[in-house]
């Protein structure tokens, strides 16, 4: 154990862990979303975030970027993220949207209990996994770079790098969004009404499947910006770097009280940033365990979370 | 007594549940602006009636139309399109929603856009948005209850509740509003006040049809009232004759006085 680093670098940690934590909010908001509407833990998620990844990938490269490619400034960065982003949220919207087309609604129909829908979700997530690895092979592949990452400014320690905060900046910016959407808007108010009672939402005239469409894409469409800021940070994805990421973010998810928006937000600052002290304290190898006890000692001690199960009581 | 006015109708209904006959071959009709009333002791298949209307139960056997079409098997949030809308005997408020917010739920039932027509066509929506709220709020005020507009509907007083469930169901803009026992736990004052509000609904066009245990409220604000006893429609008549009748008071007292 080293307390030195924690103390002599605190405030680069907490700047990284803040950076890492706004990742794995964003997809911790489609667990914790979907869990809300139908009391599911969507498995396959940490997949529509690897989709999210590849999209960025692809669409990278579809715009002529690659290793030798000069890093872009002005109006010209600025589009390649946007185009960059916006296709890797609308692949991972999209593939949520079919996954909970063919891998749930069925089951739903036919009142299946959780535990085979639960399968199914595996099911999902081996399929995506194995289905992206036939495709692109096993290896990583690359993410050019479009952005310089150059250090403007030190505080406290912490380099503040354009790349970090572009992902924070952007990050707080699409969860902003997210609450006004979910707690002014008319589909908003769909998602909290059957949240909290569904039976009685329908009766009231809500379409139920219109609902969960839209918590799928919603949650697809923050996994996907997930995927393209992920990208952009840490320059390289293959198909199963869902499968850590995802456990994290569903990590956070618990962590903060799982079916309340704030609570992923919350969750996944928390963990980025403890993280980042764990692994400055036991060594960088020993990170993932660092999470991963967070996750069993939550389920232990405050499995309702640090908010409660609350998608129910986001409001206006 | 089916005629062109008649909008809600079960034709030779039965309910089972397993082993139990919860409704045992039974006729109902509601006609265009009336106020019907379906009383009959605890367990008589009240409730029953609207969960079948509502789409929560298929019934076992019989037909149930409404406006001449038939609603068995669609889909419950269809149904509440069509325009039937009922409260419910135990409170199902959202609770951690606003009073205001619940209304809204309920108005956005005829909301026309869709999903990427929401989240694209902004004039529209914006229209359909102030709409929605300009009707819950007026809604809110007829009912008297527009000054809690803004709590959260768990933190309602009992009575307004209730009254928050009304309006909430004539949100959805229904041609029949089914009420369950809305006078439940109402004292004698605000019995009547909800007596006069139900007439008052029913002038604005809407028809009701009513389960409650209340006598003097279904026999001061009823057009007609049908009697249920376990499972049967025992009689079907307007108020001053239901009172009169000797099986509706041998199933409420039981068996009468002189036969024992």
């Amino acid at each position: 154990m080293n307390f030195s680093t924690l103390t002599s670098q605190f405030g680069a940690l907490t700047f990284d862990g803040l950076v890492l934590g706004a990742i794995y909010a964003l997809v911790a908001l489609g667990y914790t979303l979907v869990y809300g509407v139908l009391r599911l833990i969507n498995f396959a998620h940490s997949e529509i975030f690897m989709l999210g990844t590849f999209g960025a990938l692809l669409s990278a490269h579809a715009i002529g970027l690659n290793a030798e490619s000069a890093p872009r400034s002005g109006l010209a960065l600025i589009g390649t993220f946007l185009l960059v982003t916006i296709v890797a949220m609308a692949i991972s919207g999209l593939a949520a949207v079919l996954l909970e087309r063919i891998a749930y609604r069925g089951l739903r129909r036919r009142g299946a209990g959780r535990l085979t829908v639960l399968i199914s979700a595996i099911g999902a997530s081996l399929f995506l996994q194995e289905a992206v690895a036939l495709w692109r092979g096993r290896n990583y592949e690359t993410f050019p770079r479009f952005l310089e990452k150059e250090v403007w400014f030190t505080l406290f320690g912490a380099d503040i790098r354009s790349d970090k905060v572009l992902i924070l900046v952007s990050a707080a910016l699409m969860m902003i969004a997210l609450e006004r959407f979910v707690s002014v808007t008319r589909l908003g108010r769909g998602i909290r009404a059957v949240a909290q009672n569904q039976d009685t939402s329908v009766l009231m005239g809500v379409n139920i499947d219109r609902v969960v469409t839209l918590t799928f894409l919603i949650g697809g469409l923050m996994a996907g910006f997930a995927g393209s800021l992920n990208q952009v940070y840490f320059e390289q994805t293959r198909f199963s770097i869902g499968i850590v990421l995802g456990v994290k973010a569903f990590t956070a998810a618990v962590l903060g009280g799982i079916g309340n928006l704030r609570g992923a937000l919350l969750g996944g600052l928390v963990l980025g940033v403890v993280e980042s002290y764990g692994a400055a304290i036991f060594g960088g190898s020993w990170k993932d365990v660092v999470a991963f006890v967070i996750l069993v000692l939550v389920l232990m001690f405050r499995p309702s979370g640090l908010l409660g199960e609350t998608l129910q009581k986001a409001r206006a | 007594m089916p005629n062109e006015s008649t909008l809600l109708e079960f034709k030779n209904v039965t309910m089972r549940f397993g082993g139990v006959t919860a409704l045992s071959d039974v006729d109902i009709s509601v006609g265009k602006g009336e106020i019907a009333a379906l009383i009959g002791p605890n367990g008589a298949g009240k409730t029953t009636v609207f969960n079948i209307v509502t789409g929560v139960y298929q019934p076992t056997q019989g037909e149930v139309r409404f406006k001449g079409e038939s609603i068995v098997g669609k889909k419950r949030s269809e149904i509440t399109r069509m325009g039937l809308a009922r409260t419910f005997q135990n409170i199902r408020l959202f609770a951690e929603m606003t009073a205001l917010e619940n209304v809204l739920v309920g108005a956005d039932a005829h909301s026309k856009s869709s999903v990427p027509g929401a989240i694209l066509t902004l004039p529209r929506k914006r229209r359909e948005e102030r709409e929605a709220h300009e009707r819950a709020n007026e809604l809110m005020s007829f009912m008297g209850i527009s000054k809690q507009a803004h709590l959260l509907a768990k933190g309602l007083p009992y009575g307004d509740q209730r009254r928050l469930e009304i309006c909430r169901a004539l949100a959805t803009n229904p041609e029949v509003l089914l009420l369950d026992e809305p006078a439940a736990g109402f004292n004698p004052v605000e019995k009547e006040i909800l007596g006069e509000q139900i007439r008052a609904i029913r002038d604005r066009g809407y028809t009701v049809l009513l389960i409650e245990h209340d006598m003097s409220l279904v026999m001061g604000i009823s057009d007609r009232v049908m009697v249920l006893d376990f499972g049967t429609k025992i009689a079907d008549e307007i108020p001053s004759e239901i009172q009169r009748d000797p099986r509706v008071i041998a199933a409420y007292l039981g068996v009468p006085v002189d036969a024992s």
